[in-house]
């Protein structure tokens, strides 16, 4: 589904990403994880297309797409989600209509009819229910004066609503109390099938306690040092990033 | 050909002091020019005369104009009264109004007004311009005025003279409807009067639009208008200019005295004209009165807009809101003078201001200047000024979820306008200026 070749990104001429290689197949779920200024949310933002980053070397190949040719919105509507580290506030934008204007949009490109009003209110009681979010916040303007945990939990029920074939999920963990991680993970548990496929990106573990990953990679300098399966994140909670840091800064100076 | 009093208001425009008006030719004409002659209302006008030739046009070298070029918007042969009237059909006329609303009309054509069958032409709200001028309590011009006002005074020759009684509550919105079509260059003066008498209510909508689509022409109009909110009573006023982009440039100033308890509120809606020029001027004569001044904007092209505003906060306990915000798009220009006073005897006072502003492109400009001064010591007052692109993070977050930039663009700015728009409390009038402002997004970008 996802095939990142050799994939290197600058910004501000700063190299952050220097070659990362990565497969994700459909039904699988990616761990990457890393310590801070790692890369791991410069990789989430080149994937969904922030134009700040500068692509300089390398491939990215998603569902025989080349990725990096893609607008943020073709990428979309081929069915990838990013969901965002700090989802941004937009005063004036109705949730219910931005919600509504996206999920149409992409369900055009699919080759569906528009929702109306109606099936849409409906559509959107159903993923209420698989994705226990407050009501009301689908009646204000979008992430405005949301908590910190209403607004991942909103990322998911997007996620929920819009179903993507691959969701990156940036750092959705971090800040979240331990009731809203639980929210945020059942959501993307309910949510996996073996059609689609999950990256989570993140800094800590404590999440990879409740969706339990296919693969882990660990991030570090730009690159991807190790991967292993679920248990490299048991290993990493053990003894800390220093372990394989200190292990990879060894062998690059031998 | 042109006649002599036409000669007279070009000679005038067009700059030399030596060129200006001649009393005598004035003398001469005045009865073509003016429907009344009482000897009040032929003082007042010379008075005005005189002001405006000692005045002059404004340059840029004048502060209150060193954004706005209006002598270069001038330089044409003007005609102030059209000898040839337009024919406007009843059909012409329905295009200009506000679908669904319920309303008292008022029609202008270039600056005179016409019938209309659904007007309420005899409406008891309705005095006659020249009778009002005659007993009006306008001060004879002096050398402090404003050039464009006393300009206005001395050849304005119609306007609506709105005198709500004591007591009362206007049944329904009154709409002004200005509109201009011509085949000429036409110099349009209206001298509107709003009298709202003590505890009486009325909403006012004004509008300003361009039938024209011969570029080679323009109207310019200079309007005056004269507000008087008498105690305890609350005036609506809506301002909005559509259409127009090249035929039309206009001067709009609006003198509002506030008596105690009384409440202003203006929200002004700005996506026509060549080049505008709104003066809002707020004198609070009495305790507890409320002023709150919004503006809107969506300029293309090489349009230009200068709101100017002043609250003279004379009284204690008075509050005074003000938001302006507005899109800048081609290489449009726009400016914001927003000048609140607060004078040593204004206890209490509250006034908040702020202008914000999107540029769409590199060309656009826009100068905000925010003016407070403050002499009395127990009062709260804040203004802000930002001027910026579009939020670029916001942009991308949309555009993240498959909606295309144009259309992501389009939601962030009625996102961005909304804020006005939803302190039109008549639904039909807001229906109708988003309708118009959404087009106009999806078509200019």
């Amino acid at each position: 589904m996802l095939s990142i070749n050799n994939l290197k990104a600058s910004v501000e001429n700063k190299e952050i990403l220097k070659g990362i290689n990565l497969e994700v197949k459909k039904g699988e779920v990616h761990a990457i994880m890393g310590p801070n200024g790692s890369g791991k949310s410069t990789l989430a933002s080149v994937l969904a297309g922030r134009s700040e980053y500068e692509v300089t070397d390398g491939t990215v190949n998603y569902l025989e797409h080349n990725l990096l040719d893609m607008e943020p919105e073709e990428r979309a509507k081929e069915g990838l989600f990013l969901a965002f580290q700090y989802p941004v506030e937009i005063p004036g934008v109705n949730t219910a209509t931005f919600l509504r204007t996206s999920l149409n949009e992409i369900r055009e490109h699919r080759g569906q009819e528009p929702l109306n009003g109606a099936d849409f209110l409906k559509l959107m009681k159903n993923k209420m229910e698989v994705i226990d979010i407050d009501k009301s916040l689908i009646s204000r303007s979008l992430n405005e004066g949301f908590s910190g945990g209403e607004k991942k939990k909103a990322e998911i029920f997007q996620m929920a609503l819009l179903e993507p074939t691959l969701a990156v999920m940036d750092e959705t963990d971090s800040g979240l109390d331990i009731d809203a991680l639980k929210v945020v993970a059942a959501g993307v548990n309910k949510l996996k099938t073996e059609n689609n496929a999950v990256i989570i990106i993140t800094h800590y573990e404590r999440l990879l306690n409740y969706i339990v990953p296919d693969f882990v990679h660990i991030i570090f300098d730009g690159k991807i040092i190790k991967t292993g399966g679920k248990e490299l994140a048991l290993t990493l909670e053990e003894k800390g990033y220093d372990w394989i840091t200190n292990e990879h800064v060894a062998l690059s100076n031998a | 050909m042109a006649t002599p009093c036409e000669a007279d208001l070009n000679n005038a425009l067009a700059g030399g002091v030596e060129q200006y008006f001649q009393i005598a030719n004035f003398e001469i004409h005045q009865d073509e020019i003016f429907l009344e002659n009482s000897d009040r209302y032929i003082m007042l006008r010379k008075s005005a005369i005189a002001a405006f030739e000692t005045l002059g046009i404004p340059s840029r070298m004048s502060e209150e104009w060193k954004y706005t070029n209006v002598a270069k918007a001038l330089k044409r042969a003007w005609v102030q009264f059209p000898l040839k009237t337009e024919k406007l059909t009843e059909n012409d006329i329905r295009s200009c109004l506000i679908p669904g609303l319920d309303a008292h009309i008022l029609v202008f054509l270039n600056g005179i007004r016409v019938p209309f069958t659904e007007s309420d032409s005899n409406h008891e709200v309705v005095r006659d311009f020249g009778e009002f001028i005659s007993n009006s309590n306008v001060s004879p011009m002096d050398n402090e005025s404003d050039a464009f006002d006393a300009l206005n005074l001395a050849f304005a020759n119609d306007g609506a003279i709105i005198n709500i009684p004591d007591n009362s509550v206007l049944d329904k919105p009154l709409y002004l409807l200005y509109i201009s079509s011509h085949d000429d260059n036409l110099f349009v003066q209206n001298r509107n009067v709003i009298d709202i008498g003590k505890n009486s209510e009325a909403t006012i909508i004004e509008a300003r639009i361009s039938l024209s689509s011969n570029n080679d022409f323009q109207v310019f109009s200079n309007n005056v208008t004269e507000i008087r909110c008498a105690n305890n009573s609350n005036l609506d006023h809506y301002q909005f200019q559509i259409k127009g982009q090249s035929t039309t440039a206009s001067i709009n100033k609006y003198l509002v005295k506030q008596e105690a308890d009384s409440t202003y509120t203006s929200t002004n809606i700005n996506l026509g004209g060549q080049l505008v020029r709104n003066n809002v001027e707020v004198v609070h004569e009495g305790e507890g009165c409320e002023t709150n001044l919004s503006g809107l904007y969506h300029l293309i092209s090489d349009q230009h807009l200068d709101n100017h505003t002043l609250i003279d906060h004379k009284m204690p306990n008075c509050n005074s809101n003000e938001l302006y915000i507005g899109i800048l798009d081609d290489h449009s220009t726009g400016v914001f003078n927003g000048k609140v006073l607060v004078r040593k005897d204004a206890q209490k006072t509250n006034a908040f201001q702020s202008n914000k502003n999107i540029l769409l492109t590199d060309d656009a400009k826009m100068n905000a200047k925010p003016q407070l001064e403050i002499y009395a010591d127990d009062v709260k007052c804040s203004h802000g000024a930002t001027t910026g692109q579009m939020n670029q993070e916001a942009l991308f977050y949309l555009r993240s979820r498959g909606i295309s930039k144009k259309l992501a663009q389009t939601m962030l700015m009625e996102a961005f306008m909304k804020e006005v728009l939803d302190k039109i409390k008549i639904e039909e009038l807001k229906n109708f200026l988003t309708n118009i402002l959404e087009l106009r997004l999806n078509i200019s970008h």
